[in-house]
């Protein structure tokens, strides 16, 4: 009903992801593009990494917007279930056993990917409840598993050696850094792609959940499919995602956050809308780490925009309360 | 439309029955009130009804065999409480009930609309449209609600206590818009007064058990209230009007 708006602001993150990704490799030390050097920097190096930056925002943000959704729970993030610990997990077995050089370049997100899935399943196994997925049970789940898998992490990361240990951590951060290889841009791209087809199409049962299971229910939403639907396609999403670029924070929180701060709620609109804004905030924060006098990981930089921007959010909740 | 019916309908929570071997039918275009203590099985009924939940035995109808979109279609549910995290315009939230009908995903055909503008303006919001659910109070909330059920335009209507929480204005409008509504009322209450002045017919549940099934003048009595509700209370009929006085 109010959806003229909700257009407008659609239209704005269009524009505000194209003209982020577009500028995000020109920032930091200005490239000479006679050279074969400054084109191979901005074509090999920093326009893959703003388009993978934009694949992977894309789909945290939405993810964000999906959790937030399914959980009724504004503090949900793609995280919250579990499934960044699973793939962190993977990883960083992976990285003590050495079964990442075993494996060459596609090692890391493979485990990483294993480590979601198997993660996503034990949730789902340990929630169900008579054929349903209870909402209250998923959330239990998850956040029990993101401990057990965060102690694990914990405990290889402490017990590794030095060099491993420093890997784990820099993996742990969060970046977009890949190499020369392209294959990971199709395969987070094509994620992206896949997943919003499933998701996008639930915007209007979203809407009505968020009054609650029953109130969805009782004008027509089958909740415990979309519940299934939506779980299974955004952790997988997520799992794919921090499988290549480790748990980036904050992007599934801020974005959708942000976007409802500008008064767009209706999760029809949303969901396209944060998937657009939140991969060209990425793509931006990873061309302004290269402005930055020591490089940092992007997932540095979204935490220290996470921060601050959750306490304006606090702040702004209980001005209104008061 | 045909009646709303329940077979034999038993509900367990664990080891708990909430709905024992219940026979209920209702025929279209009836109001019937559900009586009873708390936990006397009143919600579990309406949800049977509404297809929320399937009984462990026995069967619901319409509600068995259809998909959850169908059944929209012919009964609108309205739970006891709902909490909004999120800050939704009135209309949106509203328009929510238009879920089972939708042509598509972003297309709202013009039939839509006005069900929407029917609903708001038959319980009074058409001002609020555009406020957001999450600023409005408890009872502004509740008929926002109602309405999102009323622009289902079902020809049946289950609520589970409408008028639970309200003030005099916000309870004097929810009853005005159920008796202006002119399909099938299914309603769960506490207030005994209102179930006498909405519907023709008193169901009484106790334990998961219908006790008493009738019209309100014959049903709610003094010793109803003593051996069921167990309160010492006295029954007024005035105009054909029932009002509960309870002694302290």
């Amino acid at each position: 009903m109010s959806s003229r708006r909700s257009r407008r602001i659609l239209f704005c993150c269009v524009a505000f992801a194209v003209v982020a990704t577009a500028v995000a490799p020109f920032l930091g030390q200005a490239i000479d593009f006679s050279s074969e050097d400054g084109q191979f920097i901005f074509f090999r190096l920093r326009l893959p990494r703003a388009l993978l930056a934009l694949g992977c925002g894309a789909g945290l943000a939405a993810a964000g917007v999906v959790l937030q959704a399914i959980l009724k729970n504004p503090l949900a993030t793609p995280f919250t279930l579990g499934v960044a610990s699973g793939a962190a997990f993977g990883v960083v077995l992976a990285v003590v056993l050495g079964i990442d050089a075993l494996l060459g370049v596609a090692g890391r997100p493979l485990v990483g990917m294993a480590g979601a899935v198997f993660v996503i399943g034990l949730t789902y196994r340990a929630a169900r409840v008579r054929g349903h997925l209870p909402t209250h049970t998923l959330l239990l789940a998850g956040v029990a598993l993101t401990y057990v898998f965060s102690a694990l992490i914990l405990a290889i990361q402490y017990t590794a050696t030095p060099s491993d240990a420093a890997r784990i951590l820099r993996w742990l951060v969060g970046s977009v850094e890949t190499g020369l290889d392209f294959w990971p841009h199709l395969i987070v791209g094509a994620a992206v792609v896949l997943a919003l087809c499933v998701l996008v199409p639930l915007g209007r049962a979203f809407n009505a959940m968020a009054g609650g299971a029953e109130a969805a229910a009782g004008v027509g939403v089958d909740v415990a499919g979309t519940v299934r639907r939506s779980y299974l396609a955004a952790s997988l999403l997520v799992g794919v995602i921090v499988a290549f670029a480790g748990p980036i924070g904050f992007v599934g929180l801020l974005v959708p956050h942000a976007l409802r701060l500008f008064g767009l709620v209706d999760n029809r609109y949303l969901l396209p809308a944060a998937a657009l804004a939140g991969g060209g905030f990425l793509a931006l924060c990873d061309g302004v780490t290269n402005l930055l006098p020591q490089a940092l990981p992007v997932g540095v930089l979204t935490h220290l925009l996470g921060g601050p921007f959750f306490l304006v959010l606090l702040l702004r909740a209980k001005s209104q309360t008061v | 439309m045909g009646a709303l019916e329940l077979a034999s309908a038993t509900v367990r929570y664990g080891a708990r029955t909430a709905l024992d071997r219940v026979d209920l039918t209702v025929p279209a275009g009836e109001r019937v009130a559900l009586i009873g203590p708390n936990g006397s099985g009143k919600t579990t009924l309406l949800r049977a009804l509404a297809g929320i939940l399937r009984p462990d035995a026995g069967t619901a109808r319409p509600a068995a065999g259809l998909t959850q979109r169908e059944l929209a279609r012919r009964v609108a549910f309205l739970p006891q409480e709902e909490h909004w995290e999120f800050p939704f315009p009135v209309e949106d939230v509203v328009a929510c009930g238009r879920y089972a009908h939708a042509p598509g995903l972003f297309k709202e055909a013009v039939e839509d609309h006005a069900a929407v503008d029917t609903a708001l303006a038959a319980v009074g919001l058409a001002p609020l449209r555009t406020r957001l659910i999450t600023e409005l109070s408890g009872g502004e909330r509740r008929r926002v609600v109602l309405a999102r059920a009323l622009a289902q335009r079902a020809p049946a209507l289950l609520l589970d206590e409408p008028t639970t929480a309200l003030d005099l204005e916000h309870r004097h409008a929810v009853l005005t818009v159920l008796a202006g509504f002119s399909g099938t009322v299914v309603l769960a209450t506490h207030d005994l007064d209102a179930a006498a002045a909405a519907c023709e017919r008193v169901v009484v549940l106790d334990a998961g058990r219908v006790v008493a099934d009738g019209t309100p003048q014959a049903i709610i009595t003094e010793a109803l209230l003593r051996d069921v509700f167990h309160v010492t209370a006295r029954v007024l009929r005035e105009d054909g009007r029932i009002h509960v006085i309870t002694e302290i």
